[in-house]
């Protein structure tokens, strides 16, 4: 039953990030990537491979609506690899094994934790998609705004759709 | 063996991960290779027919602005078609006033049904594609300037390469004195562009207006480009660099014109046999 649920949650956040927030651009270049918050809430396993699978897949959906070749898959696949090492970062180490429940933390906590996630993904996403570094530098602050967004729009979407699960 | 089995088995995410990253990274890496195409066509197809359901809904919201525009584009095509009429009954020849024989471009028109300006490689999809006759490296413009090159096609639809693309090089001059240079974006900002190698006895002011060139075979001379923003000397060739703001709002189009030029083979093949003979 939980694997419907998620598959569902999945396309329909892949859809209304294909169609409706990838045509978003906050001073002509910030879209917000809520699909993350998939990636961000999904507890933690300790067989990751299918996890892997999954977000490889979504990224090139995701690169197939945006004709950007691979890079949102190879973005999203390195975030989701070193993501366990956030999760105990800020979870602890005891909470690897459980359940991620994001409202267990304190807001800073929880905040740190998806910015932490955005920023490495929007980061890593400029710069597959530029392959120059010195261009990669200057758009240093693109990458910032860029993650500030796309944590406020994850916030937001985890408070108005978790309040009734909390 | 049995410890090489038990070493990949115990790092079996790892090895998942590393094969997953590279197939995603050569996806990355030929993004714009002929391999590629084929793959870009068939997602083509899938995401191009569900973008043209929602373009079509969301264009609905968008009818008077674009109504607006085309209005505009009017008005001045007319203007035009007098000023060309009061020449003709002058006894001037036309076809020296104007830069290009009316049979050697043919206009078809598209609609935009995909747009992207936040990307360092931007890319447009429109409603036309080889059924239509749209080819690689064919011209786009909307009513008030250039958009953009014709990319890859599929049956109907293409990718267009847009001016807000690190990759694009178009060649563009000063409207009044002809000096012409590079069209070049450096993923700077929304609606500006480079105009590079420009020589520095060109005498620049801000506000000229720039114009394609003529010397590609994929835009005809003429068509309106965008407006110097600001300008600076390049120490290091002498030549002046130009920030030039594009007339068309990139960010906010919808119809557009493809040109196709009827002699672009001939020259292409001309081309060809220039570059045959210099080898030799």
């Amino acid at each position: 039953m939980s694997d419907v649920k998620n598959i569902a949650q999945l396309i329909i956040l892949v859809f209304v990030q294909v169609m409706f927030l990838n045509q978003i651009h906050f001073f002509g270049f910030a879209s917000p990537m809520l699909f993350l918050l998939f990636f961000i809430v999904f507890p933690y396993q300790e067989n990751k491979s299918a996890l892997l699978l999954t977000a490889f897949l979504v990224g090139l959906v995701i690169d197939a609506f945006s004709d950007t070749g691979g890079v949102y898959a190879a973005s999203l696949l390195f975030v989701v690899f070193v993501r366990p090492l956030f999760i105990r970062l800020f979870f602890g180490q005891n909470f690897v094994y459980q359940e991620i429940n994001l409202f267990q933390v304190s807001f800073l906590a929880r905040v740190m934790y998806i910015f932490l996630i955005a920023f490495l993904f929007h980061l890593l996403f400029s710069l597959f998609e530029l392959f120059d570094f010195g261009l990669w530098l200057a758009s240093f602050w693109k990458v910032l705004i860029s993650t500030l967004f796309t944590v406020i729009v994850c916030l937001l979407s985890l408070y108005l759709f978790s309040s009734t699960k909390k | 063996m049995r410890q090489i089995i038990l070493f990949l088995t115990r790092q079996k995410d790892f090895f998942v991960f590393l094969v997953l990253f590279l197939i995603a990274f050569a996806f990355t890496f030929n993004a714009n290779s002929f391999q590629k195409s084929r793959y870009l066509h068939a997602a083509n197809f899938v995401s191009g027919s569900l973008y043209g359901v929602t373009s079509s809904v969301s264009n609905y919201f968008n009818l008077n602005y674009q109504n607006n525009l085309l209005v505009d584009e009017n008005k001045r095509l007319h203007q035009e078609l007098l000023d060309i009429q009061r020449l003709k009954l002058q006894k001037v020849d036309v076809n020296t006033e104007v830069s290009f024989s009316t049979n050697q471009y043919k206009v078809l028109r598209g609609e935009i049904i995909k747009n992207s300006v936040n990307l360092s490689k931007n890319y447009l999809i429109i409603n036309k594609g080889q059924k239509d006759s749209v080819y690689q490296d064919m011209g786009v413009i909307s009513s008030k300037g250039i958009v953009g090159i014709v990319d890859k096609t599929s049956g109907r639809f293409a990718s267009v390469q847009s001016v807000l693309n690190v990759r694009s090089k178009i060649s563009a001059a000063l409207k009044k004195t002809g000096h012409y240079g590079t069209l070049c974006w450096t993923d700077n900002s929304l609606n500006i562009v480079q105009l590079i190698e420009i020589p520095n006895v060109a005498p620049v002011k801000v506000g000229d207006t720039i114009v394609t060139d003529g010397r590609s075979s994929i835009f005809p001379k003429g068509i309106p480009v965008g407006k110097v923003k600001n300008f600076h000397l390049n120490q290091l060739d002498n030549s002046l660099t130009l920030n030039v703001e594009l007339f068309t709002d990139m960010s906010n189009i919808q119809h557009v014109y493809i040109i196709k030029n009827r002699e672009q083979e001939a020259i292409r093949e001309l081309e060809k046999e220039i570059e045959k003979s210099i080898d030799e």
